[in-house]
């Protein structure tokens, strides 16, 4: 078994998930699935600790970390979790901001979603803010895939280069969660972020592929324009008529059979 | 266009001519194609074509979609292929002005050094490449008193992101980003990474001096593929200039996943240290082999008085897959901020504990990096990765990641 990627991965993603069924296997993998098609195992990710619980007669911690999206539950075992990891949580005094990996496991009869944790270490806001915007890019780009997913065959996907075990687990999330909440997604990393909600002109946006895509001088394939747009978020028949639309215009002409050149 | 300048070409053209035609007509016809909005460089080539159809054209000449080509050069190489019954030769002719690659289904029975004319041949651009195409109605003869004694072989421009494997001749500008030198059989040779704005490649030198972190300009380099990677081969023939300023090198972050579906073994990662070693500390080498020993018994050399030595593990994560970092002597004593004198002080004024395995972990763990590295696969679910250069992530870094996300929603 290779050994399991940290995903940086925000609570309201995470939360938002469900537990992938146990085929009964010895050492079965605990796995979680979100609703944008992560499959988690192990994550990585950075926040306040808000409180602790040092429970079971001095045996077991548990704690809340706080990523400004929502909550984690974790966990550390006075038995089992690295001894580093123990004493530290043992120690500190909340609220502290800290940067730790842990993997999922389920807890109690309700299944809770808990993080052991591996490693954890204090950090600062710049060590924060660096892993919330690898958090936000890795989720953008699960958007961005969905997306596609939702539109296209598979096949077509996995020549764009995409693995088959993520689209896997993205296909096996639009089936499981049916609505993919994509909007509201985004919407939440806008704001996030403070990213002004103006959507970009999609004509604007075909124009500058023509330009950037026109590497020789002598214009912008079909093909070339369109797997790009794919990958922006358009859809075949929208590229097709805004195409139609620049041509119209005269913004962009054809010197031969599709290839297109800006004006 | 000005005046003067229709004037030169008018000047040049008369002369060319022998002037058959007066220099009134041409400019005449000079401007009436111009108007068609051809380039001067065409203008002067279509008449030239239309007056003196039959002339020799210096391979230098040939330029894009030109009919009726008449030249003589020498042939550099020269293969045939059969498919479906197919017969083709294709191969390289050049002259004193440069060389052009060739094609034809026609008989082309020499070899290399022979010197040919070739008459009404055309030209046209085929996967990037100016090509001269030898048709069925075309004359092709060898000429045996000829004498081409020099061939401008130009070399062709690549960035390094270009250059394929059968790239031959290869022009590029580039940094060392990391350097060795070995000697293999009394021949000087280095090996190291090479990069610019475009890319990394990994290269050997054979017996040329470059140094880590200077910029060069390399002219007649080869690349080579093996096992899906491409490398850059500098040999005793390719001409090399140290350059005065540097080469940017884009560090064009790409995850491991990417790396090891594409079997791209060099790149710029992105990623946190999720745990370091135990058997990060000092090490006893074999003084002859420098194998990593477990007593004073070398497996290959017996008893011997083994070196000391430090080593760092670490895991490598890019939330994509992880790999097992290997720290040398080196990168040890940068991280650590201390030389191997101050290591070994450290270690023996602390008995009893794993010193270096806490001192690295202070200084690494749970931070992030970019890092410079070649993967090694040992097998699907494992990789190692060598490290030629590592940095933590900075401001800079930051803004950057900052306009990647502003740039995607």
């Amino acid at each position: 078994m290779a050994r399991e990627p940290a995903w940086r991965i925000f609570a309201f993603e995470f939360n938002d998930s469900m537990f992938v069924p146990k085929t009964g296997q010895e050492k079965e993998t605990n796995y979680i699935l979100t609703r944008m098609g992560a499959k988690i195992n192990r994550v990585l990710i950075s926040g306040i600790i808000e409180n602790k619980n040092i429970i079971n007669e001095n045996t077991f911690i548990t704690g809340i970390v706080n990523d400004r999206t929502g909550t984690f539950h974790i966990s550390a075992d006075k038995n089992y979790s690295p001894l580093k990891v123990w004493s530290y949580l043992f120690s500190i005094e909340p609220p502290v901001r800290v940067l730790l990996v842990g993997k999922v496991r389920s807890y109690g009869e309700s299944k809770n979603l808990d993080i052991r944790v591996e490693n954890i270490t204090e950090c600062d806001s710049f060590i924060e803010d660096y892993w919330r915007l690898s958090a936000a890019i890795n989720l953008v780009e699960r958007i961005k895939i969905m997306k596609l997913a939702l539109s296209e065959e598979k096949d077509k996907l996995l020549n764009m280069g995409y693995s088959e075990e993520s689209l896997n687990s993205i296909f096996a999330a639009i089936e499981n969660f049916k609505d993919t909440k994509i909007d509201a997604y985004l919407k939440t990393i806008k704001e996030m972020f403070g990213i002004s909600q103006e959507e970009k002109n999609p004509e604007d946006v075909i124009l500058q592929l023509i330009e950037s895509l026109d590497f020789d001088g002598k214009g912008a394939r079909y093909e070339d324009v369109v797997e790009n747009a794919l990958k922006e978020g358009f859809e075949r028949t929208r590229v097709d008529e805004i195409i139609d639309s620049l041509l119209e215009r005269g913004l962009i002409y054809e010197p031969s059979v599709n290839i297109f050149k800006k004006l | 266009m000005d005046d003067k300048e229709i004037e030169k070409y008018v000047e040049d053209l008369y002369k060319e001519l022998d002037g058959k035609i007066s220099k009134e007509e041409l400019r005449k016809i000079f401007n009436i194609w111009l108007s068609y909005n051809y380039s001067p460089e065409k203008v002067k080539e279509k008449i030239l074509q239309k007056y003196k159809p039959g002339r020799i054209l210096k391979i230098g000449e040939i330029k894009e979609e030109m009919k009726n080509i008449n030249t003589v050069g020498k042939i550099l190489t020269i293969k045939l292929t059969e498919k479906d019954g197919r017969r083709t030769y294709s191969g390289i002719i050049g002259d004193e002005t440069g060389t052009i690659p060739f094609t034809t289904s026609r008989e082309m029975p020499f070899k290399k050094g022979d010197v040919v004319r070739i008459t009404n041949g055309y030209s046209g651009y085929f996967k990037d490449k100016l090509r001269l195409y030898i048709q069925q109605n075309s004359g092709v003869e060898k000429l045996d008193n000829y004498k081409i004694e020099r061939v401008q072989t130009v070399p062709s421009k690549y960035t390094i992101d270009k250059i394929e494997g059968k790239s031959r001749n290869i022009e590029t500008k580039m940094r060392i980003l990391y350097a060795e030198e070995r000697e293999t059989n009394g021949k000087k040779r280095v090996s190291g990474i090479a990069g610019d704005n475009t890319g990394t490649i990994p290269f050997t030198a054979w017996n040329k001096k470059l140094e880590e972190g200077k910029s060069y300009i390399v002219k007649g380099a080869y690349a080579r593929e093996f096992k899906g990677k491409i490398y850059l081969t500098i040999d005793e023939n390719t001409e090399i200039l140290e350059l005065n300023e540097d080469v940017p090198v884009n560090e064009k972050i790409i995850t491991l996943q990417e790396a090891i579906k594409s079997g791209i073994a060099t790149g710029w990662f992105e990623g946190i240290f999720l745990e370091v070693s135990d058997d990060s500390g000092l090490i006893a080498r074999c003084p002859v082999c420098r194998k990593i020993l477990k007593g004073t018994e070398c497996p290959e050399h017996g008893k011997v008085t083994p070196i000391n030595d430090v080593i760092g593990k670490a895991t490598f994560d890019d939330g994509t897959a992880s790999g097992r970092v290997i720290f040398l002597r080196n990168e040890m004593e940068s991280i650590l901020q201390k030389n191997f004198e101050e290591i070994l002080k450290m270690v023996v004024s602390t008995p009893g504990i794993p010193v270096i395995k806490e001192e690295l972990e202070k200084r690494i763990l749970l931070k992030p990096y970019r890092i410079l590295g070649k993967l090694s696969v040992k097998d699907q679910n494992f990789f190692n990765i060598t490290i030629f250069e590592i940095k933590p992530i900075g401001n800079k870094e930051l803004s950057e990641l900052k306009e990647r996300l502003m740039g995607m929603v």
